[in-house]
């Protein structure tokens, strides 16, 4: 049998309890002996380094004051109630580690111990873990949490005051504690399955009442009483006392004496005064407004002397009723009595766990699933184990899963969960929970039957590393509901760059040897570049086009930087032609040569050529003059390059305003086009007043195609700028979908006609069938039911 | 030139006659008979000394380190183990082989005792081990760390206490080993092992290549003319042996458990009634037993450093005699540390012994003690960790406070010469001046024990010299001789006075503490 300690650290009076000898382990005691752990429990670090804990610690000199030299210096003691108060803080790791010692005092030769804790809403999981985790390591014994009301219920059938056996009574456990004092309510049950075995079934957090009542109001207001009984203590020339909660705890009666040191090396005799911690509280103001729950008996445990805790019991009977005391070991007591029934296999109590909900997406939408039966109480002395929940599957090829998991009533946190391999199939998983009761964080795992790798090394979930969801459950669903049945958005055309366009061929030159021509002969040979710079190839069997330049400015990897260097010259050296001619400090362009090279150098431009470009369009949509418009078809060569050379939202979405002021022309098209399919920010430089438009004109469009049964390239263009702006979706996702506030219904109308009319025709038009799967398509689309992701490389295609 | 020193008393440096100093030279030094305690060395340098070819082997006394001290050292010499081994010195100037012909060797376990040294030696690790015991006394009452020092005090001084046998590791071994060893003893493991004999026809039940080839060899041709007039061929035949590593284990353990029972029983005779004597006495009885039947069946014994075998870590009954052993030869190994270090050990336990005898003073209240924090395993002959101030005792009818220091790391070097490891500081509530009063203790470790004749006269005399140090008293604690009770010789301010580790001899050393204190807070030269 297991040697078992039960632990009750609380800061204000510590006691543990065992019923075995230190030294004669194998030989139980006739009656469990009980550790005092001290009054307001310090720990105090030895030269060594070493912390130490408990009565040792409290009778130390060590930080005691500087009157006793390097030992006496103040960083080397610290109280136990600090510690305590640091575990509900993640950020006092250090602190944290130091919560071993006052137990090592008093679990000395344990195997196993219950410490109790307090039975709060702020002793949650995280606290509990950070806990646990401070008390683990090697050559230590092993802890268990238990709920100090639960302690002090099992304490009390063990003494008699609870009877042992009546199904159903509630006993109400008063707790004084720092704060006030601590209300739980707790049944008698008979466990099922265990002939005759009674436990507490506890159905949640505690509760604390009336600050005022607290220890540690008491314990200032007595010590206030002491400091002003004597003048050497008030000015603080000695040891600081410990006779205020000697007092208050009956350990030492007025006009008993104190040793302290002085601050000069001497000692100093201190006479306790007489304390009346009560007096100066307006009782009994901290309990008013309480709902008093019914309960068949109502028991109080207080570390305060006869006397007070007599004061205290008649301040509380008038809320709570008659009560009975409790005494102060019966957590300690009742700790090891938990052990010892763990250690016989019978449950020491039932508990109810927190709520752990998983968020599943069923086909009725999303829906937090109950990982813990809601009202189900369970026995803490076993890990409760989860139905496994099946459902969720791990997507071929992904190497993530994603979950959110609801912890208590509000909190929801987001899981990601990763693996190294992903799997080859879409692969079901199982989620498995597990947790005992009044420890730390539920394990959560994902396992898999017929994913090797998840079998043998399930993914178990690090609630610490989880980050919280601000959202509430309710959100999620509505948001993931949202994302379920988000519609469709197209997948934008991307083209990339490639090193054979820069270089010669069998049949034409590339742009470098227009490059080193540009460098010999200056804009000469403009026309060489900018009829290489258009280039594209498309190579047979690939499904990509590639151009000199990519859809989002880049160059070819393979392009040294040395070449790189001289491309970027002559495109400024363009530029610098194009914006002398723009501000007019030089003569007007003959052709469109400039226009042309700087037009294609996609994402290459700087903002002045790219400002030039966009007033020269202003001009040409007011009927302006502008010197970039004098050569032929240059506006044409303008509103087209722009599509492409744009490199900030601002200036897309100026475009995007002009253009749909602009005569909707094939050019505007072509140009809306190119924005629309191609430009990474496409979608944040439309404005939904600007989107709005673009589809009316769309509407339009699509009836003058229906009427004059233009089914060849003005259809493309047409379907492509309809496609490119469903792109929209990425900032409204609900954008042109028939129940939505616009165009959408309209759209989607004029589109079933126009499907219609290209299926009619469809043997006499090029591509006719493509054309109506295209329509297709587009119409799941503004549905917002499915539609093809490439549906803008499908258009690009068609003639 | 630096000089080298053998002393024999701490306060050596300050006594006037030098009589307790031996200067060494390179050469052969030999330590005179009647100096069989403790034994320091000093040097006037500021480097430690090689001492068995390292640095390390002497235990510095604190105090002699440091600018402010000058250039010295002062370092505690180890017991050795081996009478023949004394000690290798490489001083400035030559080796100096310090030989100790004198000293008790350390006793194996299952020696039998026959010549008077062996005698000696015997008695002094009895000794060695109370001293162990004791110390483990307050590990034991530290598991209750509110009642520590009343704990120990009641162990130390309650008759009834001091009566029953104390708890040892033997003790466990008794009550948890009994029936495992009874199961080994009934059916202890063995092996069949093959051997080739001559073996009737009739009989032969195996042949291997060997047999066969001895048979073909045999004149005749049928079998029966082959087996010859004996009627009998060369065969396989199989015999039981327990001279498995298993058993030899086992038997080695029952040896060092007799041993320990043994020792046991020795040091706890006064208790033969208390049923932890009892249980061990018929635990040496059981390992008596196996190992004589263990040694009929031709079972051998082993040396530690074997691997365990399968058997030794799965077979449930063998393991834990395989985990006794090892938890037995580890006690062996620590108490070959402990009896180089017994000086040591001596002073923790004197320390301790204060501490009670300052509790039992009259109206005695403990103010506050350093955590006594008991080692996991020793540190050169010391269990304990503790700091300064290791106790402050509150004496309300005298208005006095008694401050124990114990092997303070940095003490004044007023103090330090006088080499004491324990300082009792005391001084009157209320009063600043008598707070520089101070009481050295001096632990004197000897082999044989006993009082040193005119002792206390002699640490008399230094309290006149250290005014500087505010010496106002001494004592000198050294071990009883033999079984003797505690004696005690008193001079002005002073006590020499005998301690045992045990029993009456334990009390009335505490007593005769007490006695001292008492009186020199009544008539002692507080001024």
């Amino acid at each position: 049998m297991r040697r078992w300690v039960g632990v009750d650290i609380n800061g204000w009076h510590d006691l543990a309890c065992r019923d075995w000898s230190f030294e004669d382990p194998d030989t139980p005691l006739q009656d469990p002996q009980l550790i005092d752990g001290g009054l307001q429990g310090v720990l105090v670090q030895l030269d060594s380094g070493r912390w130490i804990g408990g009565p040792q610690a409290s009778l130390a000199p060590h930080g005691r004051s500087g009157a006793w030299g390097e030992v006496g210096l103040p960083e080397r003691r610290k109280s136990v109630r600090s510690l305590l108060d640091a575990l509900k803080d993640e950020a006092e790791t250090q602190s944290h580690f130091l919560f071993w010692a006052p137990v090592e005092a008093l679990t000395a030769g344990a195997q196993n111990y219950f410490l109790t804790i307090p039975d709060s809403v702020s002793y949650d999981e995280s606290v509990r873990e950070r806990l646990l985790g401070a008390l683990r390591g090697q050559k230590r014994p092993k802890a268990a949490l238990l709920w100090r009301s639960v302690a002090c219920f099992l304490g009390a059938m063990e003494t008699g005051q609870i009877p042992s056996d009546r199904d159903g009574f509630r006993v109400r456990i008063l707790t004084h504690v720092s704060d006030g004092l601590e209300e739980q309510i707790l049944t008698l049950r008979r466990v099922q399955g265990q002939s005759g075995h009674y436990a507490p079934e506890r159905q949640g957090y505690g509760q604390t009442f009336g600050p005022e009542l607290g220890l540690k109001a008491l314990f200032e207001s007595a010590e206030k009483d002491v400091l002003l009984s004597d003048q050497t203590l008030l000015e603080g020339r000695c040891d600081p006392t410990s006779m205020a909660f000697q007092l208050l705890s009956g350990r030492m009666k007025p006009g008993d004496v104190e040793i302290l040191r002085r601050a000069n090396g001497t000692w100093v005799e201190i006479s306790a005064p007489k304390i009346e911690p009560f007096n100066s509280l307006s009782l009994p103001a901290g309990l008013e407004g309480h709902s008093v729950e019914p309960a068949d008996m109502t028991l109080l445990s207080t570390p305060l002397g006869a006397s007070f805790a007599d004061t205290l019991a008649d301040v509380v009977e008038t809320y709570w009723g008659r009560l009975e005391m409790l005494s102060w070991d019966a957590a300690a007591r009742g700790a090891l009595k938990a052990g010892l029934l763990v250690e016989s296999g019978l449950p020491h109590f039932l508990d109810r766990l927190d709520p752990v909900r998983l968020c599943l997406l069923k086909t009725e939408g999303a829906e937090f699933v109950d990982l813990i039966p809601e009202r189900e109480t369970v026995p803490a002395n076993h890990t409760y184990k989860s139905k496994p929940i099946t459902g969720p599957v791990w997507g071929s090829g992904k190497t993530t899963i994603e979950f959110y998991i609801q912890k208590g009533d509000t909190k929801v946190r987001h899981w990601t969960a990763t693996t190294e391999t992903p799997p080859s199939d879409d692969t079901s998983v199982e989620i498995h929970l597990s947790q005992k009761p009044a420890q730390g964080w539920a394990k959560i795992q994902i396992v898999s039957s017929t994913w090797e790798d998840l079998r043998r090394k399930p993914i178990d979930i690090d609630w610490l590393s989880l980050p919280e969801d601000q959202r509430s459950p309710e959100e999620i669903i509505e948001e993931l509901d949202k994302d379920f049945y988000r519609p469709q958005i197209p997948n934008r055309i991307l083209e990339p760059s490639h090193i054979d366009l820069w270089t010669n061929d069998a049949f034409r030159s590339g742009i470098l040897d227009a490059v080193s021509q540009f460098e010999q002969r200056g804009p000469e040979a403009l026309e060489s570049l900018s009829k290489a710079i258009r280039r594209r190839l498309n190579p047979p069997l690939y499904s990509t086009v590639y151009l000199p330049i990519g859809t989002d400015g880049e160059l070819p990897e393979l392009l040294s930087a040395d070449d790189t260097l001289r491309f970027k010259n002559v495109v400024q050296a363009i530029e610098h032609e194009v914006i002398c001619v723009a501000q007019k400090s030089r003569n007007r362009l003959k052709n469109n040569n400039h226009l042309l090279c700087l037009g294609w150098a996609t994402g290459q431009c700087s903002d002045r050529v790219q400002d030039a470009f966009l007033n020269a369009i202003r001009a040409e949509i007011e009927g302006e003059d502008h010197p970039l418009l004098s050569a032929h078809a240059s506006a044409r060569t303008i509103v087209r390059g722009a599509a492409r050379i744009m490199t900030s939202t601002e200036k897309l979405h100026s475009l995007f305003s002009l253009l749909v002021k602009r005569n909707q022309n094939a050019d505007t098209r072509g140009a809306l086009c190119d924005a629309l399919s191609r430009r990474k920010f496409a979608p944040q430089s439309l404005s939904r007043q600007l989107a709005g438009k673009i589809a009316q004109d769309t509407a339009e469009n699509i009836d003058r195609l229906i009427e004059k049964k233009s089914f060849e390239v003005d259809l493309k263009y047409t379907l492509l700028i309809l496609t490119g702006l469903l792109r929209y979706r990425e900032v409204e996702p609900w954008f042109l979908t028939p129940d939505n506030p616009g165009h959408g219904r309209e759209i989607q109308k004029k589109l079933e006609k126009l499907r219609i009319s290209v299926f009619r025709h469809r043997k006499r038009i090029g591509q006719g069938d493509l054309k109506v799967e295209i329509i297709d398509s587009l119409l799941e689309y503004i549905e917002g039911t499915g539609g093809d992701p490439n549906l803008l490389r499908m258009l690009e295609e068609i003639t | 030139m630096p000089a080298i020193e053998l002393w024999t008393r701490p306060w050596a440096l300050v006594e006037t006659s030098r009589k307790h100093r031996f200067a060494m030279v390179p050469g052969a030094f030999e330590l005179p008979a009647e100096n069989l305690t403790a034994t320091w060395i000093y040097t006037t340098t500021s480097n430690p000394l090689r001492v068995d070819r390292s640095q390390a082997t002497l235990e510095p006394v604190p105090g002699y380190v440091g600018e402010a001290t000058g250039p010295r050292t002062l370092g505690l010499v180890p017991v050795p183990l081996r009478r023949q081994a004394g000690v290798q010195i490489e001083g400035p100037d030559g080796i100096i082989s310090v030989s100790l012909p004198h000293f008790p060797e350390r006793p194996s376990e299952v020696e039998v005792i026959r010549t008077a040294d062996q005698e000696i030696a015997h008695h002094l690790f009895l000794r060695l081990k109370s001293v162990w015991a004791r110390l483990k006394d307050a590990e034991a009452a530290s598991a209750d760390p509110s009642t520590l020092w009343v704990e120990l005090r009641r162990r130390w001084t309650e008759e009834t206490v001091q009566d029953d046998a104390f708890m040892d590791v033997i003790v466990r071994h008794a009550r948890n080993l009994g029936t495992t060893i009874d199961t080994i003893e009934k059916s202890p493991r063995r092996i069949l092992r093959r051997y080739h004999q001559m073996t009737p026809l009739s009989r032969v039940q195996e042949v291997d290549r060997r047999s066969m080839t001895w048979l073909i060899r045999q004149p005749g041709e049928s079998l029966a003319e082959r087996a010859g007039d004996r009627q009998q061929i060369l065969a396989v035949a199989r015999r039981e042996n327990f001279d498995t590593l298993e058993n030899r284990v086992v038997r080695a353990y029952a040896a060092i458990a007799r041993s320990n029972a043994k020792d046991y029983k020795e040091r706890n005779s006064q208790a033969q009634l208390h049923r932890r004597f009892q249980d061990v006495s018929a635990f040496e009885k059981r390992c008596k037993r196996l190992d004589r039947d263990f040694a009929e069946l031709g079972v051998r014994t082993t040396d530690p450093g074997i691997t365990p075998n399968f058997v030794m870590q799965h077979n449930p009954a063998y393991r834990k005699i395989w985990e006794a052993w090892q938890e037995l030869i580890q006690q062996r190994r620590e108490l070959d540390e402990l009896w180089r270090w017994q000086s040591r050990s001596w002073e923790d336990y004197c320390a301790l012994v204060l501490m009670v005898a300052l509790q039992s003073l009259p109206g005695s209240k403990l103010i506050a003690a350093s955590p006594l924090y008991f080692r996991d395993e020793q540190h050169r002959g010391s269990w304990l960790d503790q700091d300064n101030p290791f106790g402050v005792f509150y004496l309300p009818d005298h208005q006095t406070v008694f401050e124990v220091r114990f092997r303070m790391k940095r003490p004044h070097k007023f103090l330090a010469d006088f080499g004491a490891p324990i300082w009792v500081r005391y001084g009157k509530l209320q009063d600043d001046r008598s707070f520089l009063k101070y009481i050295a203790v001096w632990p004197i470790w000897h082999a044989l024990g006993g009082l040193c004749p005119g002792e206390a006269d002699e640490i008399s005399g230094l309290i006149t010299l250290g005014r500087r140090a505010h010496l106002s008293g001494g004592v000198v604690m050294r071990p009883t001789a033999g079984n003797a009770d505690s004696e005690s010789e008193d001079a002005p301010a002073t006590t020499a006075l005998t301690v045992g580790t045990s029993g009456a001899p334990l009390r009335k050393a505490i007593g005769n503490l007490v006695q001292f204190f008492d009186e020199f807070l009544q008539s002692g030269p507080i001024t």
